[in-house]
């Protein structure tokens, strides 16, 4: 490590001693015909043979020796661009690509295809379009970024028809899910069925499940990072759904055309709208629904040719309301994230690109519930004021710097409770919150060491520190009373933590366009999330650590061999990794949420530590009608807690031996397109009752458990299929002159995509449950196991259009 | 408080096309406990049984019940001064352990340690009888819904509680007036019997003091049923209701905070039965040694009231 961290510091120095020939080429890369920017284009200098790929911003910059270059810019269904530089100063290149289809002349598509997944240091990430998720069987019509992400090797699904998801052993938790940089916490509506994301306001999704770079931190597992759309800078449109469930509509357009421009997305589930007429006026159940919305903003402005600003906001809520009248029960569950991020690029500049971004997070759930003269209200929430700035440092071509700071401040509120009886108060205690600084410094640098190996080295320093006010509860173990309290002021420190997280990746390229990748990363988490259910619900409680609960710690060794084949149309890859976590958090058993009254959540925690190795294996053809993937994982996941089965080790829910999704698309005809999708996965570990006792105080049957995830429940295995037809996106017009007809482009355009999820209809366990009837004392008590399936087969239709 | 078995009834309510089906488990042969449940009043005799567990799908017939209790257990109670054995009376199968001594009978404020030894195993649990509070008073009104209910309503109590933290208590009630007329079968023999036998605890019969330490208030407590029995009113418009004219018996009692936590989490299990949002968990026991139930001591406060 010490040569390794020698020689990139000699590399530096000499680059910089024999710089002064050098200029740089740098510039935007944007859509012809929307001004959104193109991420992760590639910007290739035949002469030098090097690519470099554009950012989340569309920006790439250069640095080579003086000369003549011929420069092609190239992506995935854009027609590539050629041109010859003479670099005798710095030059910029602003470069507009256009797509490589021709309404007017039927042309076909011809990608290039990029060598990224050999030549890269990543491992483990993966940047999806949403052109093509869009074209995938989805769940109830609606098209669901979190759900194609499950398709891939590593990534495990939380269940039925869920967004959860698990990646390589880690818990829902220590995904950092970020929309235009902003945190969002809960990524579910409807009990995790759909997942928060429109899918029309999103332009890029990339998935890191490997080694995460240092730039990014405070998760364990994986980085999902969402971009949205800019909108389109030169015109307005606009373009929407009608589905099943839920309608969806974005409009979008320049406020000032080719400088600054908006879109705004919002969609609205109609269950409760379309049930109401038939739920009769008498009915005990009047008034309950359900129903979600979320709303999508973004603002953008390119204030000159070296800054530019982007406002982001999400806003989401679902809302479940439950009433029945002859029980005299009401409830009402509002929960829903808020983010807003403004952005700020700047070219200090060719070289030098920085990022400065604030971001403001509201997470906020609650449960009303309401039974004669009884009133109940238990909230929970999360606020985060973030502030970061990320620069990169072009330095040459072999020199890739990235480095910057951030900082969170957080505020807890893991449980607050009211309660009431008429006019009388519940003494329910002061509602506890807890407040915290994260922040963290890094730098990382990728650079060639030598013509086929390239190094990513990086650094993290984080720190989090709980700061007051606080109050502490002592509580007496035998009687459960609070023996003393302590309490801390505002702003004092109570407990700090420091997280060094060294970052290491490589690759080292072989000359028949394979490669072999080795990765190393180490990561510290300091919030956390614990689920008191088994399944993921909006109840589970997100909070920091404190001097009970230690950061989470992941360390993860993973090594992959990653090969193209026929000019870059397949790629393959063979990733091994194993994974070390510690200090996880569980609640402990018999824990209720009522117990967090007057007393801090984590006194009801408990900590323990796993493990988890695994091989994937992927296979794609990236281009082509035909086109596709198989991914196939083999893992294990391992749990010890100390007071959990007397700290014997455990499998964890998700723990799956094996796991094989395939997914594939076909162009039938321009117009026509199919999509299939298989997965096949080991069943979840479930704790199942083994013994049961007859309590005769108390006339019932008392369960005993088995050992913590000692069973597992059936394979989950199904087929979806889709289909998606466009209308003709042109009419014939036929000159009066001459009688030839052409062909002009239609201003609507649309498509109806037809899916359907699980196609033999599999009824593939959701839960089981235990129930009985009879009477034990009569001896005709008949105890049974029933399995619970969610979803058959279902169809369903969506109309899109877009103007 | 059952926000997590509530929030199960939205999703049966979402989930119109869910499906279920039963299924078999092979589980293996597992070694099985010994129970010990046990129970002391105030005045009233130690009641313990010892029993053992069985495999969940073993069948259950009219001969489940000759192998469970354990006999010829060495079984005693120390109340702090003295040692009291207490001996098996066997009735048919069924044994329990107890003993006539008056003077093992359930004082207030007093500590009880319970003591088994069985074959080479060596059992011990401690509980106490706190001291019963009072209620204030006890009532009943009609329930304010609909007019089929024109004769149903709840039981309301006020209460104070004191003012030391920690206080946990149980209710429970019977009611001790006849059937005045016969329900539907099985139940069309009812008419004259007496509606119910024992003392019978509704769900969530068990709290602690956290949310009213000090206050006094008044609650609202519906009928419970026994267990998994069926009593002719426990299912249909009477359900959980008590009725004009009834003669209800209430037990109001102190229980200690590990039986509170025991009866929370007891009562948490059969009402979340298949819940898959119930994480699954074996009940607190404060037996010591290798068995596992309950040993709980009740402070009890009786009432008597008139529904009317």
């Amino acid at each position: 490590m010490y040569r390794l961290l020698l020689i990139f510091i000699l590399s530096i120095f000499c680059s910089f001693v024999f710089s002064q020939e050098k200029h740089t080429l740098s510039g935007y890369v944007k859509d012809a015909e929307t001004g959104e920017a193109l991420i992760g284009a590639t910007v290739y200098l035949e002469e030098e043979k090097k690519g470099a790929a554009t950012n989340v911003y569309g920006f790439y910059s250069f640095t080579v020796e003086s000369g003549d270059y011929q420069v092609k810019i190239s992506f995935i269904g854009f027609k590539d661009y050629k041109a010859v530089i003479n670099l005798k100063n710095d030059v910029r290149l602003n470069v507009e690509l256009s797509l490589d289809s021709d309404v007017l002349e039927e042309v076909v598509i011809k990608a290039e295809a990029s060598d990224e997944n050999t030549t890269g240091t990543e491992m483990g990430q993966i940047d999806l379009s949403m052109e093509k998720i869009k074209t995938l069987p989805a769940f109830m019509g609606e098209v669901d970024v979190l759900k194609t992400i499950q398709f891939l090797p590593g990534v495990s699904s939380g269940g039925e028809g869920n967004t959860g998801f698990y990646v390589r052993g880690g818990g829902p938790d220590q995904n950092l899910i970020l929309l235009d940089e902003a945190t969002v916490y809960n990524a579910s509506h409807l009990f995790g069925f759909f997942s928060v994301f429109n899918a029309d306001a999103i332009k890029n999704v990339k998935l890191i499940k490997g080694g995460m770079p240092s730039n990014y931190g405070g998760r364990l597992a994986s980085v999902l990072d969402i971009t949205m759309n800019d909108g389109n800078y030169k015109s307005y449109h606009a373009q929407g759904g009608i589905g099943l469930i839920a309608s969806r509509l974005t409009v979008e357009g320049p406020i000032k055309k080719d400088t600054s421009s908006f879109i705004l997305s919002g969609r609205r589930t109609y269950i409760d709208v379309l049930t109401e007429p038939f739920i009769n006026d008498t009915s005990s159940l009047k008034g309950s629904g359900y129903y979600f919305y979320d709303l999508t903003a973004k603002l953008n402005w390119r204030i000159s040719d070296k800054d530019r600003l982007f406002l982001s906001g999400y806003f989401g809520r679902d809302v479940f309301t439950f009433k029945n009248q002859d029980l005299g029960l009401e409830f009402n569950v509002p929960w829903g994230n808020s983010t807003a991020s403004l952005r700020w690029n700047h070219l200090f500049n060719d070289k030098l690109f920085v990022n400065t971004t604030a971001v403001f997070t509201d997470y906020n759930f609650a449960f009303e519930g309401k039974q004669s003269q009884f009133n109940f209200r238990l909230g929970s929430g999360i606020r985060d004021g973030n502030l970061k700035q990320d620069f990169t440092y072009y330095h040459n071509s072999l020199h890739n710097i990235k480095f910057g700071w951030n900082n969170t401040f957080h505020r807890f509120i893991p449980s607050s409770v009211s309660a009431s009886s008429d006019d009388v108060d519940f003494n329910t205690g002061e509602t506890v919150k807890i407040y915290g600084n994260e922040s963290a410094v890094y730098v990382l640098d990728e650079f060639d060491l030598t013509e086929n190996f390239k190094v990513n080295l990086g650094f993290r320093l984080s720190m989090y520190q709980h700061l007051g006010p606080f109050t502490r509860y002592y509580k007496n173990p035998t009687s459960g009373v609070t023996d003393s309290t302590r309490v801390f002021s505002d702003f004092e420190s109570i407990k700090t933590y420091f997280g060094p997280e060294p970052r290491f990746s490589a690759r080292y390229l072989f000359r028949d366009n394979s490669s072999f990748k080795i990765g190393f990363a180490h990561n510290y988490q300091y919030i956390h999330l614990a689920s008191i259910s088994a399944i993921s619900l909006p109840t589970d409680l997100w909070f920091p650590s404190t001097e009970i609960v230690k950061p989470q710690i992941g360390t993860q060794y993973s090594g992959g061999y990653f090969r193209n084949f026929f000019d870059n149309k397949f790629e393959g890859s063979i990733e091994l990794y194993y994974k070390d976590l510690k200090n996880l958090i569980e609640y402990k058993e018999n824990a209720f949420p009522e117990d967090n009254v007057n007393n801090n959540v984590d006194n009801q925690l408990t900590f323990g530590r796993g493990y988890s190795y695994g091989a994937e294996f992927f296979f794609k053809k990236r281009i082509g009608d035909f086109n596709g993937w198989v991914g196939y994982t083999w893992s294990r996941t391992m749990r010890q807690f100390d007071e959990v089965d007397n700290g014997d080790w455990f499998p964890a829910k998700y723990d799956r031996r094996n796991d094989l999704s395939v997914v594939l698309q076909y162009d039938i005809t321009e117009r026509i397109n199919v999509g299939a999708v298989f997965v096949y996965a080991t069943g979840n570990s479930i704790t199942l009752p083994e013994r049961r006792w007859y309590s005769i105080f108390e006339n019932r049957l008392i369960t005993v458990w088995s050992k913590r995830n000692g069973y597992k429940l059936d394979p989950y295995h199904r087929m979806d299929f889709s289909m998606t037809i466009k209308a003709k996106d042109y009419k014939l017009r036929v000159d009066p002159e001459t009688g030839e007809s052409s062909k002009v482009k239609k201003r609507l355009v649309s498509s109806w995509n037809i899916s359907v999820y699980n196609l033999y209809n599999r009824a593939n366990p959701y839960f089981i449950f235990f129930d009985y009837s009879g009477d034990p004392v009569a001896g005709n008590l008949d105890l049974s196991a029933y399995q619970v399936s969610l979803f058959p087969i279902l169809p369903s239709v969506t109309w899109n259009f877009k103007f | 408080m059952k926000k997590i078995s509530y929030i199960s009834v939205f999703l049966f309510l979402i989930v119109f096309s869910s499906c279920e089906k039963q299924i078999e488990f092979n589980l293996p042969d597992v070694e099985q406990a010994i129970v010990v449940e046990g129970m002391i009043e105030s005045g009233q005799p130690p009641i313990v049984f010892i029993t053992t567990t069985q495999g969940y799908f073993d069948p259950i017939d009219s001969s489940t019940f000759d192998n469970i209790f354990i006999h010829d257990a060495t079984v005693s109670m120390y109340d702090g001064f003295n040692n009291y054995p207490l001996t098996e009376i066997n009735f048919g199968v069924a044994s329990v352990y107890t003993t006539f001594d008056p003077m093992a009978f359930g004082i207030d404020g007093r500590d009880y340690v319970l003591n088994i030894s069985y074959l080479d195993k060596e059992i011990t649990a401690q509980t106490q009888i706190p001291y019963p509070v009072p209620l204030d008073s006890v009532w009943f009104e009609l329930s304010d819904l609909s007019d089929p209910l024109d004769s149903l309503g709840f039981l309301y109590a006020e209460f104070a509680d004191p003012d030391t933290a920690g206080n946990c208590y149980r209710w429970f009630s019977k009611r001790i007036n006849s059937y005045t007329y016969n329900y539907q079968e099985p139940y069309n023999d009812v008419l004259g019997k007496q509606k119910d036998s024992i003392y019978i605890a509704p769900f969530g019969s068990a709290t602690d003091d956290k949310f009213f330490n000090g206050l006094t208030f008044e609650f609202a407590v519906s009928r419970g049923e026994i267990g998994n029995f069926e009593g002719p009113d426990d299912e249909g418009l009477e359900e959980g209701y008590f009725k004009l004219g009834d003669t209800v018996a209430v037990k109001a009692s102190s229980i200690t905070y590990p039986t509170y936590l025991w009866v929370r989490s007891m009562e948490d299990q059969a009402f979340s039965a298949g819940s898959p949002f119930a994480s699954p968990g074996n009940l607190p026991s404060n037996i010591q040694g290798e068995a596992i139930g309950v040993w709980a001591g009740y402070g009890v406060y009786y009432d008597t009231i008139i529904c009317q």
